[in-house]
């Protein structure tokens, strides 16, 4: 089973997209904080990731360029969730390492359409 | 095949005689081919004979060898060790001999009495060789004490000789073709230095008579430059002494024909001999008009004529003629009035030559005379009194006027004092008036009294100015007096009228006073009033403000709220979705019908939300826009499949009539209109279809009535038309206005949030930079046209760009 990491503080949203994960066969791994998150990422070697920019520590750009440095995952495919109120600042978040980003809400019936089609796995 | 030859011994030894010699022979011959090449080797005439010499020492032995040879005319003699000598003739016999006859010769020595006494080699002799080539013989060469035994060997040296004859006549004659061109060079460049000394010391001899020649130039010119400088001082003063005359003379004429008055002469005749400039001028005659040609009479009038006649010939005898008065007549035909003086030149013996005249223009003279004239016509004849008189008040002049107002004859009057006219008690203003007079005032329509001559008193207006000289000093005073006794009488009837004018003219000024006040009243009451306006306006701005303020306040919260207000609502409709979509196990009908409920009305709830969030944003000026390059084809595709299950649902047919264009805009934000419009169509259309075009639109088109904000970008135009209920015409204009739900059949089962074409129209201006119109009728359909320019830069945009 593919193991997917999720990093996202607001436990509604990482259970949506924990349901949906699920449904469609990944295992689930979540961080709360963007720290913990780049633990995890390096000590679980997940298929990709996802991750929220919204995070209490360190964000989720800080998170993934440190993902990125610690070598080991400097390929594995980061995907960003993204606010309404971010529209613009796109270039930021791929500039910092991810490879796409889908924006809130979390709809649990389309989410892994978004993912599959950023990752390239349709 | 074998031969055998018998040979006898004698001539076996001759045969082997005849082989030695032959061996011998050969050797001899290579040792001459040596020599030869040796002194092949060898250029130069001194060295090839060195050369030669010793290779025949070499091979001869033997004693001395000499070599005598001709250079020109000159002999010379070389022996082995190099000694050269040059013979002014030759002394050996033996050589002379082979000179002569160009034959060698041999002569044998006895050598018994010297230490050689080897039979073989006892005997000596001298070889005497003449170095011919043709018939010129080049040299002797002389060969001493040559041994006998080796003269085999020898036999081959002539062919050596006549070599070494050829090389030797070589050399010579190269040698003195060489000397001949060097001494004609020499001789040449003797001659050329003594050639070069002669230019040399003609040169300086030269050089020596240019240096006098210029000395003597130089002197020459100084002398000359002297005389010059002479001259030049000569011909300036010269010059200096013309030139003086030259403006004198020209002075002279300049006085002549300047003068301010007229010259001219006239011959015995009285004909012009001579006149000048200004004379000409005052009668406008050319010079050559008069002299020789006219007599002073031609040129005046008959009168004058006359005058001239009488008193010519008493001038011619008299010798001079003083302030005759003639009229002369101009050229075109005006009178000149002039004043004559003349004298006469007369020659040693008392015969008249001719005049000197002297003209004066008295035309000033005359008109003033004729003023004067008129002046004293015009005193004379007055109404009023007008008398002179002195400072001590005695008369100098009596008018008409004055015999008539005052009864007293001119002759009467002047000379007497003017007190004859005070009547008694006016004697200190008639003091007065002289003194004012004496200081020079004037007095002017001064009313009294004065006496006539029958004793009657007059009133009279009295005006007396000073008379002063041209120096201003003043000399006694005019008067002129009217009699305006019947005048007075009228006038103090006048003056009562105007009393009465003057106090009704007050009576009207204090009424318009009275008003006046209470006009300025009224006024500060306005000014009043408009002080409180003043104050109510800024209060009511002041509470505009506040209000502003409070608008832009919750503008913010609505904004700030956004993020707190759709984080549960997401978890709400994402959470129902996932119970109606049975992904936690079955629900029954009931359950999923509620589950329904549950997310329509929280994506209802979602929908009013954001718009509401985006109006405040607009409305707050804080809408933010990104602009981006996207293809309108993929845009309509998107919002077609974001509605696509409504459509489905309703059984609404759909057309669209999209293409692929480039744009260059608010991607999110067009999408955003395009969804709101496609979703009002589906949602107010029961039956029938829904129709969706975009296109880049030709400029041109503009059947619309658009308004211009669109600007000069091309536009592009998207159209969503439906086929539903329609809208009032009267209704349109309300449309886009925030919470309006027009009544409808449709408005109760059609949620709406009464925001959505109010934001479409806000975003399509303030962000798109476009606009949108609306074409409708009731029951047959709506359709709602937006056009946005083509391609945004960053400037145009709200916002951040």
């Amino acid at each position: 089973m593919k193991k997917v990491l999720v990093v996202e503080d607001n436990r509604d949203n990482l259970r949506l997209i924990t349901y949906a994960l699920r449904r469609h066969g990944y295992e689930v791994i979540s961080a709360e904080t963007g720290i913990k998150g780049v633990e995890m990422a390096v000590a679980e070697h997940p298929a990709f990731i996802i991750m929220d920019i919204n995070l209490p520590d360190i964000d989720g750009l800080e998170a993934t360029r440190r993902i990125r440095k610690s070598g080991a995952n400097g390929t594995i495919p980061i995907i960003a969730i993204t606010s309404y109120a971010m529209a613009g600042d796109m270039d930021l978040v791929l500039a910092a390492g991810c490879n796409g980003y889908f924006e809130k809400p979390i709809d649990p019936l389309t989410i892994m359409d978004k993912i599959h089609s950023l990752l390239g796995w349709m | 095949m074998e031969e055998t030859v018998t040979i006898p011994v004698g001539k076996l030894v001759y045969l082997e005689e005849r082989a030695r010699k032959l061996a011998r022979e050969k050797s001899y011959l290579q040792l001459v081919m040596r020599l030869i090449n040796r002194v092949s080797a060898v250029s130069g005439l001194d060295d090839m004979i060195n050369c030669m010499m010793r290779n025949i020492l070499d091979v001869v032995g033997g004693g001395n060898i000499i070599l005598y040879y001709q250079i020109g005319s000159e002999i010379f003699s070389t022996d082995v060790y190099g000694n050269r000598t040059q013979l002014s003739t030759i002394e050996d016999e033996l050589v002379l001999k082979v000179h002569t006859t160009r034959e060698p010769v041999e002569v044998e020595h006895d050598f018994s009495d010297t230490r050689m006494t080897t039979p073989e080699f006892g005997k000596a002799y001298t070889w005497v060789y003449p170095l011919l080539v043709g018939q010129d013989l080049i040299g002797v060469l002389k060969m001493e004490c040559l041994h006998i035994g080796m003269r085999e060997l020898y036999q081959f040296l002539p062919s050596f000789f006549n070599y070494t004859a050829l090389t030797l006549k070589n050399e010579i004659l190269s040698g003195t073709r060489l000397k001949q061109a060097y001494d004609q060079l020499i001789e040449m460049n003797e001659e050329l230095q003594l050639e070069i000394a002669e230019r040399e010391q003609t040169e300086e001899e030269l050089g020596k008579a240019r240096d006098e020649l210029e000395l003597r130039v130089q002197e020459r010119t100084a002398d000359l430059n002297r005389a010059n400088e002479r001259l030049q001082q000569e011909l300036t003063e010269r010059e200096r002494e013309q030139e003086k005359l030259r403006k004198y003379s020209e002075e002279i004429h300049d006085l002549y024909n300047r003068a301010p008055c007229g010259y001219h002469s006239l011959d015995d005749n009285g004909v012009f001999i001579r006149i000048n400039d200004t004379e000409l001028q005052w009668l406008g005659y050319q010079r050559e008009e008069l002299v020789g040609r006219k007599r002073f009479t031609d040129i005046v009038s008959p009168r004058s004529q006359q005058i001239f006649l009488d008193n010519f010939p008493r001038f011619k005898e008299r010798g001079w003629v003083k302030n005759l008065e003639f009229d002369m007549q101009r050229k075109d035909g005006t009178i000149l009035p002039v004043l004559l003086n003349a004298s006469a030149v007369s020659d040693s013996n008392g015969n008249f030559l001719m005049s000197r005249s002297t003209i004066h223009d008295i035309t000033e003279r005359r008109k003033a005379e004729e003023k004067e004239h008129l002046l004293s016509a015009i005193v004379h004849s007055s109404d009023d009194a007008i008398i002179a008189k002195d400072l001590k008040g005695e008369i100098l002049s009596w008018n008409r006027g004055a015999e008539r107002i005052y009864g007293y004859s001119a002759d009467e009057s002047i000379g007497r004092s003017i007190s004859m006219l005070i009547p008694p008690g006016k004697e200190a203003e008639f003091h007065g008036i002289l003194e004012a007079i004496n200081r020079g005032e004037h007095i002017e329509h001064y009313v009294t009294e004065r006496k006539r001559k029958d004793g009657q008193l007059i009133s009279i207006s009295l005006t007396v100015s000073p008379i002063s000289d041209l120096g201003g000093n003043i000399l006694g005073a005019s008067s002129i007096a009217r009699d305006i006794t019947e005048q007075r009488h009228s006038g103090e009837e006048i003056n009562r009228l105007n009393r009465e004018l003057e106090e009704r003219v007050e009576a009207r000024t204090n009424d318009l006073k009275a008003k006046r006040v209470e006009l300025e009243e009224s006024q500060l009451a306005l000014m009043n009033i408009v002080e409180d306006l003043n104050l109510k306006t800024e209060e009511l701005e002041a509470a505009n403000s506040k209000l502003q303020e409070l608008d832009r306040l919750k503008s913010m919260f609505i904004a700030s709220m956004s993020h707190e207000l759709r984080t549960p609502l997401n978890s709400i409709i994402g959470f129902s979705s996932i119970l109606r979509d049975e992904w936690l196990g079955p629900v029954n009908a009931e359950q999923k019908e509620n589950l329904d409920t549950i997310q329509r009305s929280g994506k209802h709830l979602l929908n009013l939300i954001n718009d509401v969030i985006d109006v405040s944003k607009i409305e707050a000026g804080r809408i933010e826009s990104r602009i981006e390059e996207f293809d309108l084809y993929d845009l309509m595709k998107e919002a077609v499949q974001y509605l696509g299950r409504d459509l489905h649902d309703k059984g609404l047919e759909l057309h669209l009539d999209i293409h692929h264009h480039q744009l260059r805009s608010d991607r999110r934000r067009l999408l955003q209109c395009v969804i709101n419009l496609l979703s009002n169509a589906v949602k107010f259309t029961e039956h029938g279809m829904v129709t969706i075009s975009a296109a880049g639109a030709d400029n041109r088109t503009d059947e619309n009535g658009w308004s211009s904000s669109v600007g000069r970008a091309r536009p592009v135009i998207i159209s969503v038309r439906d086929t539903g209920v329609g809208i009032d015409e009267q209704d349109i204009h309300r449309l886009f206005q925030p919470f309006v739900r027009l009544e409808s059949p449709l408005k109760t089962i059609a949620p709406g949030t009464g925001l959505g074409l109010y934001l479409t129209r806000k975003l399509v201006v303030e962000v798109l930079g476009g606009d949108i119109v609306c074409t409708s009728n009731i029951g047959t359909g709506s359709t709602f046209t937006l056009r946005i320019p083509e391609r945004i830069y960053e400037k145009g945009a709200g916002g951040r760009g």
